[in-house]
């Protein structure tokens, strides 16, 4: 209850193309879920849409709010933040001023300091890299500077865009194993999109996936990865 | 030695007013992605309006205080309610807009204010120290020095500079984080008319104040600008005092260039650097992909 997502006939067009085409999901207070799906299903559209940064129509709550009327700026107010795709460094600015900027929307006091601090305990190569310019950070490490950015507006919804992209198996491994020490720690509810099914699944509570615009199926994480069928058709492993 | 220590400084002064007009330009161009050819007759209109103040009897300071307010207002509210609507739409676009922006600027200072040369009070007064630089360069060195380093802390230190320097560096990321791009932005045009009414003021005494009095000043700005890389405010800033330099000493030196083929000095500098070195001496190199 209080705070869940709900995603209820969601619909994106970009010019003539229908990209999504009312897809409906829930994303309950405390839950892991996961959205799954071949490129160009709709993944990053849905995201983007959840976040304001584009122009969708349907029905979206967020506990009480109505977010497809909301700014970028107000959807982060209300407590979700996004990881984009491409993990969207600063990389003209240091590391730090990349988490600095991760906090701007809150006040300036001890909380934003202590929270700084947290970060580079969860990612003790961010403190190593502070003063160094972001965009010259290894892909994990700007990985893990995005993660840690979107947490610096102390979301309660974390949005994930396929965070494991282009990262190498043990730096994957690593981040995940962050992630969740990250929801057993603060509770955050999140929302990842991933193409790496198999390595989401053993962390996500359910999953949806998303075909050509349209949920096509939906589970909790246990039935799914049970399933042969399911994981052979749909998400190739 | 004392002739080129005299030119040197004079340069450097003059500089410093390249400086901040090149800085304003950049300020905008990072900002919209387009060159603001309208810069000058901003910074002129900014100058009539301390000079109305002063024919008015207000104290000088008061006088240019206003001015840089009024300015500051003027380019906040320009974004707001005109480049607002263009963000986006295409180079043309800026350009006929920037264009339609000069002349109007331009015609109405003459309609308001008519086309005669006008004196302009400097706020240091007359006098030179030990021969080699006068009393206004001194001052004008000074203020142009102070307004560049307080937005450098501004942008270095603050919390405002540092979301303008996320705007820059990746706008839609700037977004998720939850800044007011839109007002940021406004407020960058804000602060950049308000250095150009600096630049304008600090410039009237030695051209003397008339509807093209910034056409002297906006070339070796844009090629102060273009020499730093467009894209980086510390490059606008040594770039314009360079050009203010280069400008004085081959006028001194150089015999028959004088002060009438200055233009033409600053033009050939933007060529040499558009060909031999397009990103500048300190600009981010931009490669599009086609």
């Amino acid at each position: 209850m209080g705070q869940d997502l709900i995603i209820d006939d969601m619909h994106v067009s970009y010019g003539d193309s229908h990209i999504l085409q009312g897809i409906s999901m829930v994303l309950h207070e405390g839950e892991v879920v996961t959205l799954l799906g071949p490129n160009g299903a709709g993944k990053t559209t849905t995201l983007r849409g959840l976040s304001g940064l584009t122009k969708a129509t349907g029905k979206v709550t967020y506990g009480k709010l109505d977010l497809l009327n909301m700014k970028p700026e107000a959807i982060l107010r209300s407590g979700i933040s996004l990881v984009p795709e491409g993990r969207g460094t600063f990389a003209s600015l240091s590391t730090e001023e990349n988490l600095q900027l991760g906090g701007i929307s809150r006040k300036a006091d001890h909380a934003l300091e202590d929270d700084m601090k947290r970060m580079y305990r969860y990612f003790p190569v961010l403190e190593e890299r502070k003063k160094q310019q972001a965009g010259m950070l290894s892909g994990g490490e700007q990985q893990m500077l995005a993660v840690a950015r979107a947490l610096m507006s102390r979301p309660k919804l974390l949005l994930l865009d396929e965070p494991s992209f282009g990262l190498a198996p043990r730096i994957i491994e690593q981040l995940f194993d962050i992630l969740k020490s990250i929801r057993e720690t603060e509770g955050i509810s999140m929302l990842i999109v991933e193409q790496n099914a198999a390595l989401v699944m053993q962390f996500a509570d359910r999953a949806y996936v998303l075909e050509a615009g349209q949920i096509v199926l939906s589970g909790t994480a246990k039935e799914m990865q049970n399933n042969e069928a399911i994981l052979k058709s749909y998400l190739g492993s | 030695m004392e002739l080129f220590v005299k030119y040197f400084l004079s340069g450097l002064a003059t500089g410093g007013i390249y400086a901040c007009v090149a800085l304003s330009v950049v300020m905008i161009y990072k900002a919209i992605g387009h060159v603001n050819f309208a810069q000058g007759e901003m910074a002129t209109l900014s100058t009539y309006f301390a000079f109305q103040g002063i024919v008015w009897g207000a104290p000088l300071w008061l006088a240019f205080l206003g001015s840089l307010v009024l300015s500051f207002v003027g380019g906040y509210l320009l974004e707001r309610l005109i480049f607002r609507r263009i963000s986006g739409a295409a180079l043309m676009t800026h350009v006929v807009m920037f264009i339609g922006l000069f002349l109007l600027i331009n015609s109405s200072m003459g309609l308001i204010w008519d086309f005669s040369v006008k004196s302009f009070p400097s706020p240091f007064g007359q006098g030179q120290i030990g021969g080699l630089i006068g009393y206004h360069q001194v001052g004008m060195l000074a203020v142009t020095a102070g307004a560049l380093l307080a937005l450098s802390i501004f942008y270095q230190k603050t919390r405002i500079g540092l979301a303008m320097r996320g705007i820059a560096a990746n706008p839609e990321s700037a977004k998720l984080v939850g800044i007011r791009v839109t007002h940021l932005t406004a407020l960058g045009w804000g602060i950049s008319s308000a250095l150009g009414a600096i630049a304008g003021i600090l410039i009237a005494p030695i051209v003397f104040l008339d509807p093209f009095m910034m056409l002297g000043v906006i070339v070796p700005s844009f090629a102060g600008a273009v020499l730093g890389g467009l894209t980086s405010p510390l490059g606008a800033v040594i770039g314009g005092l360079t050009i203010g330099i280069i400008e004085s000493l081959i006028g001194a030196y150089v015999p028959r260039v004088g002060i009438e083929l200055k233009l033409p000095i600053a033009m050939a500098i933007i060529v040499c650097v558009l060909v031999v070195k397009p990103s500048g001496l300190l600009g981010a190199r931009i490669l599009k992909r086609v």
